[in-house]
């Protein structure tokens, strides 16, 4: 996993970075970071995420394309 | 296209379109009229169908927890230039569409489109540019663990010399 630069942008809830394609979660990046000593655990801890409204729009707005005309 | 019986004033004010995973639903249905106050499709001819759209999709694990391929496509349709004794840019049989590739069980899209009852007048009496704006509410609903719900509104405006304005 890649280290999250200073600079990238973060969700309003702060457990997601914009890696210019897609967001990723930071705890995943900061257990890859973390991986080395403590093994696996961010793979058990990513499930404990919840949806909210909030994600849930942040997911809607990133699938989200431009108007065109037909 | 092009002759009078093609132009309906059914003239809705609502149109309504629900989606889920089974396909699209109608709840209401319809085109909204288009010409300005005072003015009809009688002895109107001609025009040309546009549609302009905005897709959501995801194809993709967006959360590590969460796999939510969804693909659904929002849009606005109208007849544009239209001529009444060879005049005027007028629109007609404006409609939302709402079309779905994919979206998973319990996930729903809801597409409410609010018209006035006559379009606006544009341009000048004597070549007349209609307009019509109406509003577009756009309602996600999941269930992902938990109920999760996201509306967008848009005022869109779509215009009789083919136009439009569909603010991001």
């Amino acid at each position: 996993m890649a280290e999250i630069p200073a600079d990238a942008p973060r969700s309003e809830d702060g457990h997601y970075w914009w890696d210019g394609s897609q967001w990723q979660l930071v705890a995943a990046a900061q257990g890859g970071a973390q991986g080395q000593a403590q093994g696996g655990q961010q793979a058990a801890a990513a499930p404990a995420q919840h949806m909210t409204d909030e994600l849930f729009a942040n997911m809607l707005q990133a699938a989200e394309s431009d108007v065109q005309e037909a | 296209m092009g002759d009078v019986a093609d132009i309906v004033n059914s003239g809705v004010a609502i149109i309504h379109l629900l989606a889920n995973h089974a396909g699209v639903q109608t709840v209401q249905g319809g085109y909204a009229n288009g010409f300005p106050t005072g003015y009809d499709g009688n002895g109107a001819s001609g025009g040309t169908f546009k549609q302009v759209t905005k897709k959501w999709k995801q194809s993709s694990e967006w959360y590590d927890f969460l796999n939510a391929d969804f693909d659904f496509t929002v849009g606005v349709s109208w007849l544009w230039g239209i001529h009444k004794d060879g005049h005027g840019h007028y629109i007609d049989q404006i409609t939302a569409t709402l079309e779905v590739g994919y979206l998973p069980i319990d996930f729903t899209v809801d597409i409410q489109a609010n018209f006035p009852t006559h379009g606006n007048k544009f341009g000048t009496d004597d070549d007349v540019i209609a307009g019509m704006p109406l509003t577009m509410a756009i309602t996600l609903d999941g269930m992902f663990g938990q109920a999760v719900s996201f509306r967008q509104q848009k005022n869109i405006v779509v215009m009789g010399d083919g136009t439009w304005e569909w603010p991001t």
